[in-house]
């Protein structure tokens, strides 16, 4: 029988202050990575901290592996790494990690083996035998994650795994979890770095106010709203409006943008001559075809064609946008 | 605690590992002090070298620690840190305000009814916060008052302190084993279901 791996129906926490979360239903498959995103105070951490057994809910269920949470039998297939973590100052890295070890009831042979391996793996090193207390909180996020690792979990919760980190250790990291989803290991990632989320998950879901609001396949969601872009010669005004009123279809010519590089396409910075890059936004390929054919019949030329993916941040942006957040800025 | 308590250990292991070491580390300071303070009280006056006498004053003196962590721990599982700090203070303190009263109650002259409520008023505090009578039993069995009461006069009117009227009886040790088993219960039962 294929049991997922996290199975959550109904979950709700509510607190006094209104704050929680609500109904949340998910399934997260074995061997899956799944990304869980939303503004500061979404509910995201208090739906993680009920499946990893620290917090009560308040009503709905929740099994991990078909052990109900909070049980041990639950407790002992998963890794932990909390958003704010406090690791014991006066032990040093090998220490905090050798206890961890000791309560998962890993033998100190085991223990011997594997926790220099660990530290290795996560970029501590050698620096595992000075005290946590002269630790960055990026090394402290690093040990944070050999603790999480240490039983060789067969699910891993991370929350905001790489916010301490800087840009070489957030890549680390993201290597890190990369190597994990490989051997088939349960990634579920809280996290506002969009970025790690689409590169890693599979699977994502957005929490606004203790509910959840989408989610979806992350490759479905980045092409969902498909934009393709037309570099087009012998370019004027007068073919944006004519094409617009022709076919109906939302078309801008696309604004200079340093980043810009969705789907392989850098948009220049200024136009040369009369050439311009045409955006529009389509419901099928037929109508890059038809697009394609009327711009030629224009009498223009069409350099090239290619289209537009839609980055998660615009995404996350576009679907929170408009809709009241209980978080930081309140 | 967030990182750990997500380890496959059920919660009251949780409790009772802290429990225990709480324990262990007050036992050992409690003898330490226990030791000092005998040892200084022996350099200015002679102490009893009575062996038993000696265990059963430690063994009260040290009965205070699992009381108090047992309280403590129940109370950090229903305040905040500071809010159980206030909390225990002001616990402890009404004890040993309980206690003092007790003591200084009867040189005062009240009259019958006054002393009365004022009695009932001390039982309560010290049936809340049991430290201040297990410290006086515990100094009555150090100095073993209850035997001396019968061979030497034991009028302690001029210096209520040491009044033997005042010492605890065993039912009232039996009620703060009590005490403590049951707090330690409720603290357990209240981490079973603390949201961390």
């Amino acid at each position: 029988m294929n049991v997922p791996a996290i199975e959550a129906q109904l979950l709700t926490k509510e607190y006094n202050s209104g704050r929680g979360c609500r109904d949340v239903s998910i399934t997260v498959e074995k061997g899956e990575a799944f990304g869980f995103l939303g503004p500061n105070g979404a509910g995201k951490s208090t739906f993680v901290k009920m499946l990893a057994g620290l917090i009560r809910p308040t009503s709905g269920s929740a099994a991990l592996f078909g052990h109900p949470i909070g049980t041990v039998a639950a407790k002992a297939k998963i890794g932990y790494l909390p958003e704010l973590y406090r690791y014991q100052e006066w032990l040093n890295g090998e220490e905090v990690v050798r206890l961890h070890a000791r309560l998962c009831g890993i033998g100190k042979s085991e223990a011997d083996r594997r926790i220099p391996e660990l530290l290795k793996e996560v970029g501590i090193g050698q620096r595992g035998r000075d005290r946590v207390k002269h630790y960055s909180k990026g090394m402290q996020q690093r040990l944070g994650l050999a603790c999480a690792l240490v039983n060789d979990p067969e699910l891993v919760f991370l929350d905001e795994p790489s916010s301490a980190l800087d840009p070489i250790g957030r890549m680390e990291v993201r290597t890190i979890l990369e190597r994990l989803k490989q051997r088939g290991i349960t990634i579920y990632l809280n996290s506002h770095l969009l970025e790690d989320v689409e590169v890693l998950c599979d699977r994502m879901a957005l929490l606004n106010n203790g509910e959840i609001l989408r989610h979806g396949k992350v490759a479905e969601i980045l092409n969902k709203r498909t934009s393709w872009h037309f570099k087009v010669g012998g370019y004027s005004p007068f073919l944006l409006s004519w094409l617009m009123e022709h076919t109906g279809l939302q078309i801008r010519q696309a604004v200079e943008d340093a980043d810009h590089a969705e789907g392989g396409i850098a948009i220049p910075s200024t136009v040369e001559g009369s050439v311009v890059w045409l955006e529009a936004e389509v419901e099928s390929e037929e109508q890059v075809g038809w697009l394609n054919a009327l711009i030629i019949e224009q009498g223009m030329t069409l350099y090239e064609v290619a289209r537009k993916k839609e980055r998660l941040e615009e995404w996350f942006l576009d679907a929170v946008s408009g809709l009241s957040h209980r978080g930081e800025r309140e | 605690m967030q990182a750990l308590l997500p380890r496959p250990l059920p919660r009251w292991k949780w409790y009772l590992g802290r429990w225990l070491g709480y324990v262990t580390l007050g036992l050992l300071y409690a003898l330490l002090l226990f030791t000092a303070i005998l040892l200084i009280a022996d350099a200015h006056a002679p102490i009893p070298r009575d062996g038993a006498a000696l265990v059963k004053a430690f063994l009260l003196f040290g009965s205070l620690v699992p009381l108090l962590i047992s309280l403590s721990m129940l109370g950090s599982g229903l305040f905040s840190a500071v809010g159980n700090g206030v909390f225990m203070t002001m616990l402890y303190g009404a004890g040993w305000l309980g206690g003092m009263i007790d003591k200084l109650s009867g040189p005062l002259g009240l009259k019958e009814e006054a002393l009365n409520t004022l009695h009932n008023l001390t039982g309560i505090m010290s049936l809340l916060m049991p430290a201040d009578a297990l410290q006086r039993k515990m100094t009555a069995e150090l100095f073993s008052l209850d035997e001396l009461s019968g061979i030497v006069s034991m009028n302690f009117s001029s210096f209520p302190l040491m009044d033997i009227n005042s010492v605890p009886s065993n039912s009232f040790i039996i009620y703060g084993a009590l005490y403590a088993v049951v707090v330690f219960t409720m603290g357990l039962l209240r981490f079973q279901r603390k949201d961390v």
